[in-house]
C-alpha cells in the first residue's frame, strides 16, 4: 500500500524532452490514469515510477520515501505491459509465480497463491500451458495475474488493453475496475484511450508535450476541462468549437461567430470580462446542443449517424460543422433546415492565446446542478 | 510441371552430393582393405567386418601396416578434439554473450565500427598469422597444450559468435527484460532465468558454430601440437596417409569416429532450435 508522489519529474532522451515537468500525487488505493496522445510522455512517466527509466531530474516518493536511486527490481511495484511480456519459456503457472520465487516465497505458498489468482481470473485450466498456446485475452489475464499475485505498493498498467479487440476490451475494462475495488491498492494506468480513462479512473491526469494539462476526477475533467486541449481530447464524440469574439453589449457579454450569438452568463467572472473585445473559442459538448424547429441559429442537417439510443446529428452552421447528440429517433433529413440552440449555461469559453478555459459549463449534466465554478 | 521435375532432380542431386560421400566412408569403414579398392565398387561390404573399429581399442594387429601411431592415437585424438572443441564452445559462449548483449542493448560510441573490426580480423588468412601465433604460444609456454588450441580457436570463432548472438539478442523484446526487472530480478538473475533461456536457439547456433570451428581445424593444430597430449583428430587422421602405405578403411573408420560427436551434438540441439521458443511471447 503506498502513496506515490512525483515531484518535478523530468526526462530527456539525448536532448529531446519526453517529460518536461510532472508533479503528481497518487493517493493510496487510488486509480489514477495518465492519458494523452502518443508521445505525450505518459509511458515514460510510468517507466520512471517503476524504475525502468532513469530520471533526468526530480524525485519519486513511495510513501514519502525517495526511490529515484533504486533500480526497478528494488522498488515495490508490479507492472502489466502493453505487449504482456509473458516469459515464453515458462508455463502460465511459472509466469504467475516468477516474482514470488524471486522474492524467496516458500514453494507451497507460491502454489497456493498461483491457484488463487488463476481462479480469480478464470485461467485455472491454463496453468500448464505456454504463452504461445494462449489467445490474446488469456495472455492478457496472465499478464494481469502476474502483477496482482504480488503484494506490491503500486500496480502500474501500461496500455494493457490496447491489443484486445473491442468486445474483449469492454469486458476487461469492467473487470479491471472490479479488480481495483477488490484489491484496494494504488493503480496507475496509462492509456491513450479517453474512454478507458473516463470509465475506470478515480482521477485522470491528461498529458500533452510532457506536461500534465489537468489532473482531476473524470467528472471534473469532462465538465470543466482546464484548457482547449483537454476539452478536445476528452469526450466522445468530441466537443464542438467555434472561433469568434467576445463583445460587450451594455451590461451583457456576448460571444459572436458569424450568425451565432451566445449570451454569456451574468456571473461569468473577471476572466471573461478581460476577454471582452478579444477573440475567444466557444466550446459545447454535443449532448448540450439542442435541435429545434426554430428559435435558435438556423443551419442545415449535414449528416445524421445513429449511435443506438442516440443520434449524432452534424449540422452545418455557415462555414462550421456542429455536432448535436439527440435522442433517437431523429427524422431530420440531409440538407433539411434546422435550428441549433446553444444554451448559455452549457458553453465553455477558451482564451485562444494560451488555450486556457475562462468559462466552464455551469450546468454540466455529470455534475450536481447547484455546484458553482 | 517441367519446372517441378527440374527442381526435384536438382534437390535429389544435391542431397546425393551431400549424403553419398558420407555413406561411402561409413561403408568403407566396415570393409577389408582389399575390398575397398575393388572395381566395380561394392555399395555394401561383401564381408562386413568391425576389425577397423576393434583395432582402435586393440591396435597391435594393424599398427605395423600403417607405419605410424595413428591407429593407437585415434581414440585419444577424438578425446582431445572433444575437450578442445567443447572448451572453445563454452569460452566463446561466455565471452560472446557478454559482448553481444552489450552490442545489442547498449548504445556506445564506436559500437558499429568495433563490430566491423571484429569481422575484419576474420578476413586475414590463417597462414599469415600462424607464425606470430606460434611465437606467442611458445612465449606463454602453451605449445602442445589444449590451451594453445582453445585460445587460437576462440580468436577465430569469437567475432562470428558475437555477430550471431548480437543478431539473435536483438530479436528478444526489451519488454521481457523490463518485466523480469519489475518481477524483482537483478541483471544476472534476469539473464539466467529469462534472457538466456529465451536465447537458447541463438546460443545453440553459436555453440555449434564454435564447436565445429574447433573440431575441423587442421593447420593450427598441426603447428601448435607435437604429441598425442594435444593432437586433435584432423592431425591424426592425416597420419593415416604415410610414405609407407595408406590404409583407406582405417582412415574411413577414423573419419566415422570423428563425425559422431558433432553429429550427436547437432541431433540433441536440433530439438532446441526447432522449439522456436520466442514465438508467442509478446502480442501474437
Amino acid at each position: 500500500m503506498a502513496e506515490v508522489r512525483l515531484e518535478n519529474v523530468r526526462k530527456e532522451f539525448g536532448g529531446v524532452v519526453a517529460v518536461e515537468d510532472v508533479s503528481l500525487t497518487v493517493a493510496d488505493r487510488e486509480f489514477l490514469t495518465l492519458v494523452g496522445p502518443s508521445g505525450c510522455g505518459k509511458s515514460t512517466t510510468l517507466r520512471m515510477i517503476c524504475g525502468l527509466e532513469r530520471m533526468s531530474g526530480g524525485q519519486v516518493y513511495f510513501d514519502d520515501e525517495p526511490v529515484a536511486h533504486l533500480p526497478a527490481n528494488k522498488r515495490d511495484v508490479a507492472m502489466v505491459f502493453q505487449s504482456y511480456a509473458l516469459y515464453p519459456h515458462k508455463t502460465v503457472a511459472q509466469n504467475l509465480g516468477f516474482a514470488l520465487r524471486n522474492l524467496r516465497v516458500p514453494k507451497a505458498e507460491i502454489a497456493t497463491r498461483v491457484d488463487e489468482v488463476a481462479a480469480s481470473l478464470g485461467i485455472e485450466k491454463l496453468l500448464e500451458r505456454k504463452p504461445k498456446e494462449l489467445s490474446g485475452g488469456q495472455r492478457q489475464r496472465v499478464a494481469l495475474g502476474r502483477a496482482v499475485i504480488r503484494d506490491a505498493g503500486a500496480y502500474l498498467l501500461d496500455e494493457p488493453l490496447s491489443n484486445l479487440d473491442a468486445q474483449l476490451r469492454g469486458d476487461m475494462r469492467a473487470e479491471l475496475k472490479r479488480l481495483h475495488a477488490d484489491l484496494r491498492r494504488t493503480f496507475i494506468y496509462v492509456t491513450h484511450d479517453q474512454v478507458e480513462a473516463m470509465t475506470m479512473s478515480d482521477r485522470i491526469a491528461v498529458m500533452k508535450d510532457g506536461l500534465v494539462q489537468q489532473c482531476a476526477s473524470p467528472e471534473e475533467i469532462y465538465a470543466r476541462p482546464a484548457n482547449l486541449f483537454v476539452a478536445s481530447f476528452m469526450g466522445s464524440p468530441p466537443m464542438n468549437f467555434l472561433s469568434g469574439e467576445v463583445q460587450r453589449d451594455g451590461e451583457r457579454l456576448l460571444f459572436r461567430h458569424d450568425g451565432v450569438t451566445v449570451e454569456l452568463p451574468e456571473q461569468a467572472g473577471p476572466a471573461v470580462n478581460e476577454l471582452a473585445g478579444c477573440e475567444a473559442v466557444l466550446g459545447i459538448r454535443p449532448e448540450d446542443v439542442r435541435l429545434a424547429g426554430e428559435g435558435g441559429v438556423p443551419g442545415q442537417v449535414f449528416v445524421a449517424e445513429l449511435l443506438g439510443a442516440d443520434v449524432l446529428v452534424t449540422v452545418r452552421l455557415g462555414e462550421e460543422l456542429v455536432k448535436a447528440r439527440v435522442p433517437a429517433p431523429y427524422d431530420g433529413r440531409v440538407n433539411e433546415g434546422v435550428s441549433v440552440v446553444l444554451a448559455p449555461e452549457k458553453v465553455h469559453l477558451f482564451d485562444p492565446s494560451d488555450g486556457r478555459a475562462v468559462l466552464a459549463a455551469r450546468a454540466a449534466s455529470v455534475l450536481d446542478r447547484g455546484e458553482s465554478l | 510441371m517441367t519446372k517441378k521435375v527440374v527442381l526435384y532432380v536438382l534437390a535429389i542431386g544435391f542431397a546425393l552430393y551431400l549424403v553419398v560421400p558420407f555413406y561411402w566412408i561409413v561403408n568403407m569403414s566396415f570393409m577389408h582393405e582389399a575390398d575397398a579398392a575393388s572395381v566395380p565398387p561394392h555399395f555394401l561390404p561383401d564381408n562386413p567386418t568391425a576389425d577397423n573399429y576393434v583395432s582402435f581399442v586393440n591396435p597391435s594387429a594393424k599398427e605395423a601396416l600403417v607405419g605410424s601411431n595413428a591407429v593407437a592415437d585415434t581414440p585419444f585424438a577424438v578425446l582431445n578434439s572433444l575437450v578442445v572443441a567443447f572448451s572453445t564452445a563454452v569460452v566463446n559462449l561466455v565471452l560472446g554473450t557478454f559482448a553481444a548483449y552489450s552490442f545489442s542493448r547498449l548504445q556506445f560510441r564506436g559500437s558499429q565500427v568495433l563490430l566491423i573490426v571484429y569481422l575484419l580480423t576474420r578476413m586475414v588468412p590463417g597462414i599469415a598469422i600462424i607464425i606470430p601465433f606460434y611465437l606467442v604460444m611458445r612465449t606463454l609456454d602453451l605449445l602442445d597444450t589444449y590451451g594453445a588450441l582453445i585460445l587460437s580457436y576462440t580468436t577465430f570463432a569469437l567475432p562470428i559468435t558475437i555477430w550471431i548472438l548480437k543478431d539473435y539478442f536483438r530479436t528478444i523484446p526489451l519488454e521481457l527484460e523490463d518485466a523480469a526487472r519489475v518481477d524483482r530480478c537483478g541483471w544476472f538473475r534476469m539473464m539466467w532465468t529469462v534472457f538466456l533461456p529465451i536465447s537458447a536457439p541463438g546460443l545453440v547456433a553459436a555453440a555449434i558454430f564454435s564447436f565445429m570451428t574447433a573440431w575441423n581445424e587442421f593447420m593450427f593444430a598441426l603447428f601448435m601440437t607435437s604429441t598425442i597430449a594435444s593432437q586433435t583428430i584432423p592431425v591424426i587422421a592425416a597420419n593415416f596417409a604415410t610414405d609407407v602405405e595408406t590404409q583407406v578403411t582405417m582412415m574411413a573408420a577414423a573419419g566415422v569416429l570423428a563425425v559422431v560427436p558433432p553429429l550427436v551434438l547437432v541431433l540433441i540441439c536440433q530439438r532446441l532450435i526447432v522449439q522456436g521458443m520466442a514465438a508467442g511471447s509478446v502480442k501474437g
